[in-house]
């Protein structure tokens, strides 16, 4: 388990990490999402063990990441900007890392990159941006760590590779209980993989919380009404976001599924569906009852 | 092997691999200063013996096979010594590049992300990154070495290099790129952009030198008593330390061919020490290093302020320097540099610090701060607040104390040569003590006073001033110098009762301290007697050989000197004297030993006029009395004119080299010359014809030598006994006697 506690990082008078506290679980997936600047990067580099914090602690299986070489060893960091050897190749730079990492598995690596159609043998030089980042994935993925953190990784990818890689990191979360930590500033990137997120936002952590609960009792429906509604017929319950336009009408509520549908059929609507949240509508939600605007603070 | 091992030497490998472009450069770098420069001279020797086997007769004794060969030798020599320039030149050009090269990473956020989340500590990268620079160019360096040896070696030319020699350079060589690299190291890891450690390679290169240097040039411009002296830390730079290490250099190494290896190694103990003290300080910077100060200027913040502090310090004081040079005669220009310099320095750092125009006056309170400590130590150091030319140590403090007069070069404590305090052979007694402090005292309410009208020549001729050295040596062990400007007569007036006194006389000349051993055997220790005061060999000799003869003339000489000694400030010796070992011993290998068991080491002995006893006892003992030069031995003599103002703007205004080969007019010449022995020998209030000074005449006298062919002797005329009218004869300038 991942521990932080009032972790804080300061660079020449700016707080880029503003005493957070959170837990990231063994075996899930925890997305870190935020604004441009919000410290994601800062706080993902203090959890590989790169910076020191300068107040508080992180810990991961409660012992401290900095300097801990053995700690390090269950753990990869694949970077925003990649880093490769002037002049290497994915197989040099297989090598390297496998002299470094125990578990490292040559032959899940050159499955991988067998699989992305990479040649480990070709200069990384001549990569384009989207095939260096597969080599970083595939290194991270081959190194079996136990924790893995990822920086913007599926910038870069496209489509079908990000969905590949998301795929890959489901299954060794399921296989082995890795646990990849995702820092990103797209919310939609993360929301099919993330079953844990966490908002950054100036440094602080506005919240972390599971996937799960926070679909628990929250309902968005699109319905067909053709007859103007005299009364609110959902009065009583708590409307979350409410448009309407024309006929159709877009509500996202809190409350049991029963419930709601009783109010839908005393409308009778020509048609009506449950829809499932985006994890944005989620979060705006969310950021709302707690008065911040999420669009201003991710995309 | 342990994964621990197995990965330490994939990520060396990769180290090395990666920057393969180091090792070839210390290839041809190794090449080019050692292996190449050998076969050119070994061309260049077989090309002369080549040409030596066509010589004629004649030519072949202008030069022999074993010159040659000697000289060949001695290139080699220099290219495997640590004389060779061109293989120190590559060496530190190397140090400093891997050592940049290896740790540039930190600059980097991208790299110090990828080497940081690594499942490696910092003291193993540090351990990993130190060893890969040094692999890179230590290896290739000694198999280039050890090629050229072996060249050399095939060649037949290493008859000046010894194993210990050899063994001792390339040591030297590794210790002082250790060294360079190391500081190279340090540079790096303590900036965060490699433009900045360059830029603080070079101060740490030059910083402390220069700062010696400036601070030594103020005391001198500022302070009227300041001794300049040798300053250990001109050499607080490992290049200028490397460069100034050579193959004979005393003192700093002995990596001749006769290497001393106690002396030799010696002298790499600082070096190493620096080395192994800045290993650990990059080691532990290194560690402590925050990884997010990459691409900054400083890596560590509390470094900022001692440089800022440093560099505004000492620009400023650069920059006062400069307009006091530009604008003689005006203090104020001075100061407006002083200030303008720790302005402008300012701004250029807090400019660096941030990479930005806009933070020039970021601090503007400590730039305040810095101009006001440096206007307020400048304006003590002239006003002398700390009371430096003041300062006399308290007698009870000082352990021995030492006096140099330059009027006549006399010295008082201390041996011939620079007026340094390490020169110093104390005067210990409380007696000398309390007259050298009662000097000073004299002296220095005459500190900063004029002593002379500006334009009064003819005073300052009628009554010459002098540079006077006073030294200290505390009880402390510390040595403290003060240099004071007063009268030529003040100084020997104050200085004649201590040097004429017995006690003074007994406990400090040379002489008095020479003591045959008892039970020497007649011809143990012999005396030789000349009755001409000309080199030895020149003269008419004598030996004693009776041990209580030499006792008799020892003590009566010793009772003249001390009778005698203000006569001798008068007079020219007459007669010299030398300790001799038996007839079967080698002359120089006794006198090298002479110190241990005559307790002195004094070569010659002089009589002089007034020594009448001495000169009786000699005439009684061996029948000798003083003779003048004899001047049949005399081949000829040479007139070196050195004209000055008189003929200036003549075109015979070039010096002229006369040689006078007449018997008659030799003898002339030479009537009262005097030799250099009778020169060096002389008292001090005898003074020599400089023929009013206008123009500037030396005089050589080449006697015929035995054997040996001719001896050439330096000579000069007593003021007044030169022989004026022949001499305008013979050189044709208008001579006036002074």
């Amino acid at each position: 388990m991942i521990q932080t506690q009032q972790a804080t990082k300061r660079f020449a008078g700016l707080v880029a990490v503003d005493h957070v506290d959170t837990e990231i679980q063994k075996g899930s997936v925890y997305g870190l999402i935020g604004s441009n600047g919000a410290g994601k990067s800062t706080f993902l580099r203090m959890l590989a063990g790169i910076l020191q914090p300068d107040e508080g602690t992180v810990t991961i299986d409660n012992e401290t990441v900095y300097e801990n070489e053995a700690l390090k060893q269950r753990c990869f960091y694949i970077s925003d900007e990649q880093y490769f050897f002037a002049n290497s190749t994915p197989d040099e730079m297989k090598s390297y890392y496998k002299a470094l990492y125990p578990h490292f598995d040559d032959a899940r690596y050159k499955e991988l990159m067998d699989g992305f159609g990479l040649d480990g043998r070709r200069k990384i030089r001549t990569f384009s941006k989207g095939m260096k980042k597969q080599v970083s994935v595939i290194c991270g993925i081959s190194a079996n760590t136990d924790y893995l953190f990822c920086d913007e990784t599926f910038d870069g990818l496209d489509p079908v590779a990000r969905q590949t890689v998301k795929g890959l990191f489901a299954g060794d979360v399921a296989e082995r209980g890795m646990t990849p930590v995702i820092a990103s500033h797209n919310l939609r990137e993360l929301e099919d993989i993330c079953d844990h997120v966490g908002l950054l936002h100036r440094g602080g952590i506005l919240f972390s919380r599971d996937l799960d609960d926070m679909k628990i009792g929250m309902h968005k429906v699109q319905m067909i009404i053709q007859q103007p509604l005299e009364h609110d017929p959902f009065a009583g319950i708590e409307v979350l976001k409410r448009e309407q336009r024309g006929s159709l009408h877009t509500i996202t509520v809190r409350g049991t599924r029963e419930e709601l549908e009783a109010r839908i059929a005393v409308l009778q609507p020509t048609f009506y569906e449950m829809l499932p949240l985006t994890l944005e509508e989620i979060f705006i939600s969310e950021t709302e009852v707690v008065g911040y605007d999420l669009k201003k603070l991710i995309l | 092997m342990t994964s621990k091992n197995l990965s330490y030497k994939t990520l060396v490998r990769r180290n090395l691999s990666s920057r393969l472009w180091a090792v070839v450069l210390t290839l041809l770098g190794s090449l080019s200063a050692l292996l190449l420069p050998v076969f050119v001279f070994n061309q260049d020797f077989q090309r002369r013996m080549e040409e030596y086997t066509h010589l004629t007769e004649a030519g072949r004794t202008a030069v022999t096979k074993e010159q040659i060969l000697r000289e060949a030798q001695e290139n080699i020599f220099q290219i495997l010594s640590m004389d060779n320039p061109f293989i120190k030149i590559v060496i530190v050009f190397m140090a400093i590049l891997c050592g940049v090269a290896v740790f540039r990473y930190l600059h980097d956020r991208q790299q110090v992300d990828f080497y940081h989340a690594l499942p490696m500590n910092r003291g193993r990268l540090f351990v990993l990154n130190y060893i890969s620079g040094i692999l890179l160019v230590l290896p290739v360096f000694l198999i280039v070495f050890g090629l050229t040896v072996v060249a050399v070696m095939s060649m037949k030319l290493g008859g000046l290099l010894t194993a210990g020699g050899l063994i001792q350079t390339f040591l030297a060589h590794i210790v002082f790129f250790l060294l360079n690299y190391t500081l190279a190291v340090v540079c790096t890891v303590v900036t965060g952009n490699t433009i900045i450690t360059i830029l603080l390679g070079v101060w740490a290169q030059l910083g402390i030198p220069l700062f010696a240097i400036m601070i030594d040039a103020w005391k001198m411009s500022c302070l009227q008593t300041y001794v300049e002296h040798a300053n250990g830390w001109y050499f607080m730079s490992p290049i200028i330390k490397y460069f100034a290490t050579s193959a004979e250099t005393q003192g700093m190494s002995l990596f001749g061919a006769s290497f001393d290896s106690v002396s030799g190694m010696r002298a790499l103990i600082a070096p190493t020490i620096w080395t192994i003290v800045l290993l650990a300080l990059a080691y532990v910077l290194f560690v402590r290093r925050k990884s997010e100060r990459a691409g900054t200027a400083i890596a560590f913040a509390p470094l900022k302020a001692p440089i800022r502090w440093y560099m505004c310090l000492f620009m400023g004081s650069a920059c006062a320097w400069l307009f006091k040079t530009l604008f003689i005669g005006s203090d104020n220009w001075e100061w407006f540099g002083l200030l303008l310099g720790i302005v402008l320095f300012h701004a250029v750092v807090e400019i660096i610090y941030d990479f930005d125009f806009k933070a020039m006056f970021h601090h503007w309170k400590q730039m305040i701060v810095i101009c006001i400590v440096a206007v307020a130590a400048l304006a003590g150091l002239r006003m002398d607040v700390f009371g430096y030319n003041r300062y006399i140590p308290k007698e009870t403090d000082i352990a021995a104390v030492g006096l140099w007069n330059m009027a006549d070069r006399s010295r008082y404590g201390f041996n011939w040569g620079e007026p340094k305090t390490r020169d110093i052979v104390p005067l210990t007694d409380p007696e000398s003590i309390h007259l050298v402090t009662q000097i000073a005292e004299r002296l220095v309410p005459q500190v900063g006073q004029a002593l002379f009208p500006v334009d009064s020549e003819t005073e300052q001729e009628n009554n010459p001033y002098t540079d006077v050295y006073i030294h200290y040596e505390l009880k402390n062990g510390k040595r403290v110098s003060r240099k004071y400007v007063t009268g030529e007569k003040l100084i020997r007036d104050l200085l004649d009762p201590l040097m004429q006194s017995e006690g003074y006389i007994k406990s400090y000349m040379a002489l008095q301290q020479a003591q045959i051993p008892e039970n020497t055997a007649d011809g143990d220790i012999r005396l030789q007697v000349t009755a001409q005061m000309v080199p030895m060999g020149l003269g008419t000799n004598y030996v004693i050989e009776k041990t209580t003869d030499i006792e008799r003339v020892l003590d009566a000489l010793k009772e003249e000197q001390i009778r005698n000694v203000a006569k001798h400030n008068q007079e020219i010796p007459v007669m010299q004297m030398r300790f001799l070992g038996s007839a079967e011993e080698d002359q120089t290998a006794f006198e090298e030993e002479m110190y241990s068991f005559l307790m002195t080491d004094l070569r010659e002995m002089s009589v002089y006029p007034s020594d009448t006893q001495t000169l009786a006892l000699l005439k009684q003992l061996v029948g000798l009395e003083p003779q003048p030069l004899d001047v049949t031995r005399v081949e000829w003599i040479e007139i070196q004119q050195f004209p000055t103002k008189l003929v200036a703007d003549s075109d015979d205004a070039m010096e002229k080299l006369i040689t006078i080969r007449d018997p008659e007019t030799i003898a002339a010449l030479t009537q009262d010359i005097c030799s250099d022995n009778q020169i060096y020998s002389a008292g001090k209030d005898v003074t020599w014809e400089n023929f009013d000074r206008q123009d500037y005449l030396e005089f050589r006298l080449y006697y015929r030598d035995g054997n040996r062919g001719t001896s050439g002797v330096s000579a000069r005329y007593p003021k007044g006994k030169a022989p004026i009218e022949l001499l305008r004869q013979i050189t044709g300038l208008p001579l006036r006697a002074e």
